[in-house]
């Protein structure tokens, strides 16, 4: 039995949060998946991406916008705050790993400079404080702000907050 | 009394082992293997059996899975698909039929491959785009290795992942590697 996605998506698809190795042929040498990158690809590549591009309007990309993030102390909270992040089944250790993983590899040159790593210790402080928000794109739109204020170029971030808008409006128009 | 044969043999040896050996020797040599033979389990031999370790527990699928041929639920990568199998459709194992587009996102699993004994991670995608694909039973698919409840979306296969599609229509499933796993 399967459900539609997008009624599901309330939770999951806000995520401001999949590397590098793309798809496979069927035969020749694989690619070995790293462990942190595998915690990635099954904890949020499927939406994501495997290479953390995901379309953007449905599911924000992660590819060269994530580290933007880190421009504010809020925006830096906001990415482990989130309920699928901080709810991740890893250990604080292995969540930081994967974390540093998304930010500053999937990230690349959107990470500010001087940046730097989350600590097993960050996460573990940060994860006991999930959000506990409705309005969890509310939220999110408000840090994207803020965000946007603080490094300028974030401003692609808006794309995918105005494309839920675009959604939400069109769910509530009569 | 005369003396048997058995007898004589027997003197005979026992003198002569006696001439050739000294109870020290044999005490000696004894307590030495007595004293070594507790480090004969930390040999090599015994290292490497010890480093192949009890095999991996298999999943049910997994002692059942076959490489031959992907258009069967039991083939290795389908160890946690949920849907009609787009080989089946006019598709491949990692391609859909023609008049559908893959959705651009998917749900991931990880599944073991009998031919190498190795585990691989596979990104299930689903196919859009047209109705359902009608085709044998046979083909319609509903494993669940390392699936989770619905409460962990991103781990669970009984979610249609048609959304970012011009489409939201379901017709197949696909199961692509995206590589090995570590």
């Amino acid at each position: 039995m399967r459900f539609p996605l997008l009624p599901v998506l309330g939770v999951l698809c806000a995520l401001g949060l999949s590397a590098l190795p793309r798809p496979a042929p069927a035969s020749g040498a694989m690619p070995v998946v790293p462990v942190v990158q595998g915690h990635y690809l099954v904890g949020c590549g499927g939406c994501h991406g495997v290479q953390g591009r995901s379309g953007r309007s449905v599911v924000p990309d992660l590819a060269g916008q994530v580290g933007y993030f880190l421009c504010t102390p809020q925006g830096r909270d906001y990415l482990v705050r989130l309920p699928n992040v901080a709810f991740a089944d890893l250990s604080s250790q292995d969540l930081a790993d994967m974390v540093n993983f998304v930010v500053f590899t999937l990230g690349r040159d959107s990470v500010p400079a001087g940046a730097t790593p989350y600590t097993a210790a960050e996460i573990a402080r940060l994860r006991a404080d999930p959000l506990r928000l409705a309005d969890l794109h509310g939220y999110r739109d408000r840090v994207v702000r803020g965000v946007i204020g603080a490094c300028p170029r974030a401003r692609e971030l808006h794309d995918y907050d105005t494309a839920q808008a675009g959604r939400e409006a069109g769910r509530d128009a009569p | 009394m005369s003396v048997s044969f058995l007898d004589r043999l027997g003197e005979t040896a026992t003198r002569k082992l006696a001439a050739r050996s000294s109870r020290r020797g044999v005490l000696g040599r004894m307590s030495a293997a007595m004293a070594l033979a507790p480090a004969f389990p930390l040999l090599p031999v015994a290292r490497a059996d010890a480093a192949s370790a009890p095999a991996p527990t298999l999943s049910d699928f997994e002692r059942r899975a076959q490489s031959r041929d992907a258009t069967k639920c039991n083939y290795w990568r389908h160890c946690a698909i949920d849907g009609v199998l787009c080989g089946c459709c006019g598709g491949g194992v990692h391609t859909c039929p023609p008049g559908t587009e893959p959705s651009p996102v998917s749900w991931i699993g990880t599944c073991r491959n009998p031919a190498d004994g190795r585990s691989y991670v596979i990104a299930y995608r689903d196919c859009c785009g047209r109705d359902i694909c009608a085709t044998s039973k046979d083909c319609h698919c509903n494993t669940a290795d390392r699936e989770m409840p619905i409460y962990r979306p991103q781990a669970s296969n009984d979610i249609i992942w048609c959304f970012g599609t011009a489409s939201t229509a379901y017709h197949c499933s696909t199961a692509a590697i995206i590589g090995q796993a570590s």
